[in-house]
């Protein structure tokens, strides 16, 4: 990696804790027979540190409670760092808000996951896509309508689209809507949270092809968020692997499919489903995703990791750089041991 | 005689809803047949009609649908031509069924153990203590860990996965013959989708149950089904054992199904994609439903094409593949 | 909304008869406050057109004689009672719905700024809503009237103020779910302040239960307003609403002049029973919708 060029986005030991109760009158419980104020946290992310280089397509991959949808959110500006720093290219930006953040809230757009609430239901199309564009300086009501009619051809849809209200489309056509908005203000990262989930699979197809024809285009960079391997797979230069708030493998895509490190990374590739071999494997662990509320102590995937030794359950792993490129969070991988 | 007979026998179903828009031909002549303790696919995106198949089995339709045609045979005993009361005797007890969203699926002000009490004795008088016992024996048999502290926890107490177990071993609870599973795993974690799989299709195995899983994952049926039916907008367009249908599928849309899965073709290439959307099902013009989308659409194409077996025990709807 | 919108919304509403009943009863009252002046055979506010001798005539149906044809009959100062009648759903209707107004444009606010900013405005706000509601609502208008004093505007104030925790607590629901939505996420990721996004992204998705509640809640402001005129807190006699109409009529009603105080009350209730039955069937065809 070139140390010229700053990466488009740099994330360090980002954390992200919420409260469960909020409010004096939501901590009051009554247990064991006595009033208690119970104050719980959610600790989505704990310490994750990761960059983004310009051009390429990052996917974020891992099951409910991982943190990813929260990273995803976080450097997008919607949700505060309660701790931890967030660089875009040169500049610092994790503490930013109002108008010293506007500027950034440009160049980095989000793709939603659902096509049914991603779109304000009570307004026209036009006035959807055209919202960045009205924040972000675009006056005349002519210049956003042409912009407007132009980008709803590039995702594919009829311009004259435009007049219309989400509810008169398909998710798949909402979904081109949501992209058709991502890029009014010409961003240069875009980050895609499940933007293919809600989707039938036929037309999962139609807008993985969309996304990639816009990167091409574009040239976008990507934070592809995602729980689809098989789309992950297909569309991104590089995974990172999330659990319980931490990364636990990053690896560019070929070579972490061709031999996933981490224990969980393995667990997660085995129980895909694929058509390339049509023999039944049985579940390869038991157990439960835990809740981040509370997180185990030391390596979070312990309880579940088939290869758990002593220093697993009381030391968090540290991330080490097992080949260029590959970063892995396990004592598996400590001091050179493979 | 009757363990050649297949316990399930669907034929001619029409399932139609008549809305104030116009008549939606939600399940439009389908036909299949399944043996004993064989697991089938039901394939399809949404709107193409496989959970109203399902449900039509259960004869679970209200009004505005009505089931208008067809013969749904269980064990040889035809279920449209059977009375509320017979119904609500068969289901839970000789069909079982296993719903998408496991939140929904459960009271959540009822305790687990009194859900699961509640379906045993809706079929057969049960005293309390025994209602326990064999309640902490089913949950035991799905894999929950202390069962018996379990049985007075409520839904919301438990994770998806745990809950959907719970469903399935109510569904299970009866030794049905039959268990219908609609996008069971859909809404679970991948990992966790995994073990519910593998706990469904060992208890069909033990019990000899035969089960139709209705899901849009081609892959999950490519896994663990002996047969696949895939459907669109209604209509039953192709159907056969599963390594007949993933290897060489016939029907153009199961084809293109299978290639614009990713991971199949070249990675960051453009995947094959399916131009258009399915047709809505509102006054669905005659003819092949997949017409407009398909590359290799005829004039024959304008009627409708019959299911016809092109490859033994292989059924395709297609004019132009039943030539070749 | 558009066109094809509102047929469709007709031809569901037009589905039932208690609903279509409801609307041409409301609107049927409405065209007759309207038209007051036009329909009216005598000004009621006008003394020069009353004579006393006509006083106490009963309605024209149990009239042996017509000596001045009165339709509803007269009241004790020879006033014709349809006139007053016209007149007087004049009032009703204008306080019910400017009240009706007031206590929704200032609930909705608030109800919206609660949702959204959460924390202790929230707290706050609600605080107060509670506080309020424990006190029975006509107990706070009567303490209000009395001390303000009889007045058409301060009878729309008071029912306002004792009215908007209802929409208040509505369009603080509505907002609470709709702030989840990906939508408003979408808002405030491109940077949009928290008022666009409260009245611009949210308020007109939150619009419609609120309909549908200020529809039925403008017969309860009506009844409100009838009742405190009919313990003569309400407004002035010189304009009586329905209610004032009522209460004149009151004190003569057992002496067999019936159609002074139950005639305005048949009026009253046709107006109220119009708008619950608009109201109710407006809240069963925008139900459903609401699910898109």
């Amino acid at each position: 990696m070139s140390a010229a060029v700053p990466p488009l986005l740099r994330v360090e030991g980002l954390v992200k804790h919420f409260p469960v109760q909020k409010g004096f009158f939501d901590k009051l419980t009554l247990r064991d027979g006595r009033v208690r104020l119970v104050s719980q946290t959610v600790h989505a992310l704990n310490g994750v540190s990761l960059t983004i280089a310009r051009g390429e397509t990052l996917a974020l991959v891992g099951e409910s409670g991982c943190g990813k949808s929260t990273l995803a959110k976080t450097v997008v500006g919607l949700h505060p760092p309660t701790s931890g720093r967030i660089w875009y290219g040169a500049e610092e930006i994790g503490g930013l808000t109002g108008a010293a953040r506007r500027p950034y809230q440009k160049r980095i757009q989000m793709i939603f996951q659902d096509p049914f609430s991603s779109l304000n239901p009570r307004k026209k199309i036009a006035d959807i896509v055209g919202l960045p564009m009205l924040v972000h300086g675009r006056s005349s009501r002519t210049a956003r309508r042409t912009r407007v009619e132009e980008l709803l051809t590039k995702v594919g849809l009829d311009a004259a689209y435009a007049e219309r209200y989400p509810h008169q489309f398909s998710g798949g056509q909402r979904q081109r809507i949501g992209i058709a908005r991502a890029l009014a203000c010409e961003p240069e990262l875009v980050i895609a949270d499940e933007p293919i989930s809600a989707l039938d699979v036929s037309i999962q197809a139609q807008i993985l092809n969309l996304l990639m024809d816009m990167q091409e285009e574009f040239g976008l960079t990507y934070l592809f968020v995602s729980h689809d391997l098989s789309a992950v797979r297909h569309i991104s230069s590089r995974v990172a692997v999330m659990y319980l708030g931490l990364l636990v493998e990053t690896a560019d895509t070929e070579a972490i499919f061709a031999e996933p490190l981490h224990p969980y990374t393995r667990l997660l590739f085995s129980a895909i489903p694929s058509l390339d071999r049509l023999e039944f494997r049985e579940a390869a662990a038991d157990g439960e995703v835990p809740t981040p509320i509370e997180l185990p102590t030391g390596c979070p995937f312990h309880p579940r990791c088939p290869d758990v030794m002593e220093p697993c359950r009381t030391d968090r792993p540290a991330t080490i750089t097992a080949a260029p490129g590959r970063h892995v969070a396990c004592h598996l991988y400590a001091s050179g041991r493979r | 005689m009757s363990s050649d007979r297949p316990i399930l026998q669907v034929e001619g179903l029409r399932t139609h809803f008549f809305t104030r828009k116009g008549v939606v031909k939600a399940v439009d002549d389908v036909s299949f047949a399944l043996r004993r303790g064989e697991i089938m696919g039901l394939v399809g995106e949404s709107g193409a009609g496989k959970s109203i198949t399902g449900f039509s089995i259960l004869r679970l339709i209200d009004p505005p649908g009505r089931i208008v045609a067809g013969r749904i045979l269980l064990d040889g005993e035809d279920l449209l031509a059977k009375s509320e009361a017979e119904m609500a005797a068969i289901r839970g007890e000789r069909i079982g069924m296993v719903f998408q969203d496991p939140q929904t699926s459960l009271d959540p002000v009822f305790s687990i153990g009194y859900q699961i009490g509640e379906a045993l004795a809706a079929h057969h008088p049960i005293s309390r203590a025994d209602g326990r016992g064999r309640a902490v024996g089913m949950l035991q048999r799905v894999g929950i860990p202390s069962p018996e502290e379990r049985l007075d926890s409520y839904p919301h107490q438990f994770s998806g996965g745990m809950r959907q177990r719970v469903v399935i071993s109510i569904a299970m609870a009866g030794n049905p013959a039959l268990l219908i599973a609609d996008e069971p795993t859909t809404a679970l974690d991948v990992t966790i989708q995994a073990q519910v799989l593998t706990l469904m299709r060992n208890l069909c195995r033990e019990r000899g149950t035969a089960m139709i899983l209705i899901t849009h994952d081609m892959a999950l049926v490519g896994q663990c089904c002996n047969q696949i039916a895939v459907m669109y907008a209604g209509h039953l367009v192709e159907r056969g054992p599963t390594e007949a249908i993933v290897r060489t599928p016939r029907h153009p849309y199961t084809q293109g199904l299978l290639r614009s899965i990713p991971g199949r073709q070249a990675r960051r290439k453009r995947l094959a994609q399916i131009p258009g959307m399915m047709p809505n099902l509102i006054d669905l013009p005659e003819g092949c439903p997949f017409r407009p989308r398909c590359d290799q659409a005829q004039a024959a194409c304008g009627s409708r094409p019959p299911l016809a077996e092109i490859a033994p025990s292989h059924f395709a709807a297609c004019v132009v593949e039943g030539r070749r | 909304m558009n066109r094809a919108a509102l047929a469709e919304f007709w031809d569901e509403f037009r589905e039932s008869r208690s609903g279509l009943l409801g609307a041409a009863l409301t609107l049927a009252c409405i065209l007759a406050a309207l038209g007051a002046p036009l329909l009216s055979p005598q000004d009621p506010y006008d003394l020069s057109q009353l004579a006393l001798q006509n006083s106490h005539t009963p309605p024209t149906l149990f009239q042996r004689w017509a000596y001045e044809l009165f339709v509803l009959g007269s009241d004790g100062q020879g006033r014709c009672m349809l006139s007053a009648i016209l007149y007087g759903m004049r009032i009703s209707l204008l306080v019910g719905l400017a009240s009706t107004l007031l206590a929704a444009t200032v609930g909705t606010f608030l109800g919206l700024v609660a949702g959204y900013t959460g924390g202790r405005t929230d707290a706050l706000l609600m605080r107060l809503a509670d506080i309020q509601l424990s006190f029975p609502a006509i107990l706070i208008a009567m303490v209000l009237m009395t001390v303000w004093g009889e007045g058409l505007f301060k009878i729309i104030l008071a029912i306002g103020i004792v009215n908007w925790v209802f929409y208040a607590r509505t369009a603080r629901g509505s907002t609470l779910a709709e702030r989840e939505k990906d939508y408003v996420d979408a808002a405030r990721a491109t940077g949009l302040s928290a008022s666009r996004i409260m009245f611009g992204e949210i308020l007109p998705n939150v619009v419609a239960p609120l309909i549908v509640i200020g529809t039925v809640r403008i017969a309860n402001a009506i009844l409100l307003e009838a009742t405190l005129s009919f313990l003569g807190l309400g407004v002035p006699i010189t304009e009586p609403s329905l209610g004032a109409l009522v209460n004149q009529g009151y004190q003569v009603l057992f002496s067999g002049f019936w159609w002074v105080s139950v005639l305005p009350g048949v009026g009253l209730m046709l107006i109220v029973l119009g708008i619950n039955l608009l109201g109710d069937r407006l809240r069963d065809v925008l139900n459903p919708r609401l699910k898109r």
